[in-house]
């Protein structure tokens, strides 16, 4: 009786085949169903405002059509609680996988080890992009370029003309600015010569430090063991930014942009945000776009702000966040992004367009960026940048003289570097 | 007949919580504050008392409880006895009284966010403040009010009486309305002054209330924050920095977290003794009964 017993062979062998067949098919299937599905980068950004927004988003789509298989988990982080969320981030492990970093805030994260090192890709781009010192550490590099922004003098025509001065001739050199802030400023008790910020963390430095380059200041020694602030040229610097806000109004960064706005203040140092808001207000008055002035003898250095896209260590998409990176600094996408946001591209060539070029206002921009400075590369930076921040508010409010404040900043900074 | 195993699983839910996220990180608070931690760098360094030796000599910090007890000292009594003052005023009978305990009541229930930021706008150098001052002809400071260091605080706290005073005006015209009738009635028949029905019939019997009220406030005074954050951020020249806000800054923005610790357990124990004396003072536990 070999039939049924081939027979019942035969039904076993090919229940068998029949699951094994099934078994590689749901294989295939899941393979196939692993390769459709997408892997989701999440980028943390600041860009939230209605003319960046749809810009973002845009490039979000632009970057998900061109690469069906990853998608973009956008989030949303704001100037005043951003630093926080990323440092809760990083502390709980739970970092995106592109990052956007303000220039001063990288190297505490970088010196720790908390950013991948992207040195391989950022050698291929060396040469395309501005401004690498920020997210340079040791030799390795940690971050990309991918928005610049500088701030230069603002200043009001009709205030000028009416204190009796050229008001196609802005002041080139400290001592005319002082005249001129000084005569602005006698025009009326509602009238302003100079625009000073005060206590606003992170702001007021930027604002001091420009004049301490200017004037051949250097905050670090070369070797980064000590703090150079209350050197002469620190001294000389200090004094003068003192007697230019004597000649002026002392408010937040946003009162003061307003008190310009509506044609109150004769001279300002702003961003690129300020050039936007004037151009797009009906009302504000004739106003003018010009280089820093400078001390005699000195250079006109203003602060090199700006926004870095890095990669945490933690991603589990490295490959793909970089190719989003590469994505947002092609030329044409880092133009689009900076003329709704008014920033500088960092792609040298997006950089050269003619929207840049040939507007007169932005060529300034340009021209100031060119030369200015980052802060120090240093993890400790935010703690340093408030000690120069207190003793620029107690020589303004006369509390300390400029030369003791500084010393004294310079003593505070001393045992940050040497902790 | 519920069980004592029911009873337990009724308190549960509040047990969780209060554990989890009340207990649980009043002692982890007080653990970091003898160690030295930051996010970024997790691991914990134990220090002793090392944090509460630096804060002891910290000038900042002092600077910080100097302002807070001006706070509470300029804030407190002057809230209380205006609250107290107008909920006697609007207690009485006459035309429009619903809108005045309304107007004054509203401040209270204004986002505190919002109200500072007008404060700041009415205080600044082309603010209404200044230009009222100038239509007299005193003047106010150079640059508003809030950009001095002599006027910034007391600038921030009659703002802050304004804000809260008809929250505890509400408090004082709920007691008076619990008092019987027959208090009133009674002093009336023994021909009592006015002074005299409040002296010895109405300020003993809001005592209790008085009581809630400036607890209360105290401690709410002590925890004094958002209007600093959002007017001042402690400036200028550390003129407006107050306790909760040195815990913040130390805290949340440069990530010393058992330095943050050590400084919030201070503003635990002073707060603690205030609330203590005060308790002491209006006999509590005797009166609070009535």
């Amino acid at each position: 009786m070999p039939l049924p017993r081939m027979a019942g062979q035969t039904t076993v062998w090919s229940m068998k085949r029949l699951l094994l067949c099934g078994f590689a098919l749901l294989f295939v299937s899941g393979c196939i169903r692993r390769v459709e599905e997408k892997t989701t980068i999440t980028w943390w950004q600041f860009w939230t405002d209605p003319l960046a927004r749809p810009v973002i988003e845009e490039l979000v789509a632009t970057f998900e059509a061109e690469n069906p298989d990853i998608a973009v988990n956008l989030v949303d982080l704001t100037w005043a609680e951003g630093h926080q969320k990323i440092v809760v981030a990083f502390a709980a492990g739970t970092t995106p996988d592109v990052l956007e970093l303000g220039s001063d805030w990288v190297a505490e994260f970088s010196h720790k080890g908390l950013l991948l090192d992207l040195t391989a890709e950022a050698e291929r781009q060396r040469d395309l992009l501005l401004k690498w010192e920020p997210v340079t550490h040791q030799g390795r590099t940690y971050g990309f370029p991918w928005l610049l922004g500088t701030r230069v003098l603002f200043y009001n025509k009709d205030l000028l003309f009416r204190a009796q001065f050229d008001p196609e001739k802005p002041p080139e050199n400290w001592a005319d600015w002082l005249t001129e802030a000084l005569a602005v400023d006698r025009l009326g008790s509602d009238v302003h010569g100079f625009a000073a910020n005060a206590f606003e963390h992170h702001r007021l430095y930027k604002k001091f430090l420009p004049f301490f380059w200017s004037n051949g200041g250097r905050l670090l020694s070369e070797d980064g063991d000590s703090c150079l602030l209350a050197s002469p040229q620190g001294v000389d610097a200090l004094e003068f930014y003192v007697a230019l806000c004597g000649a002026g109004l002392i408010e937040t960064q946003r009162e003061l942009d307003l008190a310009f706005l509506r044609g109150k203040v004769g001279f300002t140092i702003s961003g690129d945000w300020l050039l936007d808001q004037l151009r797009r207000d009906p009302d504000s008055p004739q106003f003018g776009v010009a280089l820093l002035p400078r001390p005699e003898g000195g250079q006109s250095i203003s602060f090199a702000g700006g926004e870095y896209l890095v990669i945490p260590k933690k991603s589990a998409h490295a490959q793909e966040a970089q190719l989003f990176i590469n994505f947002l600094l092609r030329p044409e996408n880092n133009l689009k992004l900076c003329r709704a946001i008014g920033f500088v591209p960092a792609h040298k060539a997006a950089a050269q367009n003619p929207y840049f070029l040939d507007d007169p206002f932005r060529a300034v921009f340009y021209e100031q960026l060119a030369s200015a400075q980052p802060t120090p590369v240093h993890p400790a930076w935010v703690e340093m940048e408030e000690e120069v921040e207190r003793a620029v508010e107690a020589a303004m409010y006369g509390a300390q003289r400029p030369d003791s404040a500084l010393r004294r900043a310079a003593r505070a900074i001393d045992e940050i570097i040497g902790r | 007949m519920p069980s004592r195993r029911h009873f337990g699983l009724l308190l549960s839910p509040w047990g969780v919580t209060f554990s989890v996220f009340w207990l649980f990180p009043l002692l982890f608070a007080l653990y970091l504050s003898f160690t030295h931690y930051s996010p970024l760098a997790p691991d914990l360094a134990w220090q002793g008392a090392q944090n509460y030796v630096k804060l002891s000599v910290d000038s900042d910090f002092w600077q910080a409880v100097r302002n807070t007890l001006l706070f509470v000292i300029g804030t407190v009594p002057l809230t209380t006895a205006l609250a107290l003052a107008l909920a006697l005023l609007l207690n009485r009978r006459f035309l429009g009284r619903g809108f005045f305990r309304a107007a004054f009541f509203f401040p209270s229930i204004t986002a505190l966010v919002v109200v500072a930021l007008v404060w700041s706008s009415l205080y600044a150098r082309a603010g209404m403040f200044t230009r009222v001052l100038e239509t007299v002809g005193l003047g106010g400071p150079a640059n508003g009010f809030l950009f001095n260091p002599a006027t910034a605080l007391p600038a921030i706290m009659l703002m802050d009486v304004w804000a809260a005073l008809g929250y505890y005006m509400l408090l004082f015209l709920a007691a008076l309305q619990a008092l019987p009738r027959e208090y009133f009635e009674s002093a009336q028949l023994l021909s009592a002054s006015r002074w005299q029905t409040f002296r010895f019939v109405i300020w003993p019997a809001l005592k209790p209330m008085t009581l809630l009220v400036l607890l209360l406030n105290t401690i709410k005074s002590f925890q004094v924050f958002v209007e600093v954050y959002v007017m001042t951020k402690g400036g200028p020249m550390g003129a407006t920095s107050t306790m909760v806000f040195f815990v913040y800054d130390e805290g949340l923005v440069k990530f010393d977290m058992g330095y943050a610790s050590a400084a919030a357990y201070a503003l635990f124990v002073v707060i603690a003794l205030v609330a203590l004396i005060q308790a002491r003072y209006f006999g509590y536990g005797r009166e609070v009964a009535l």
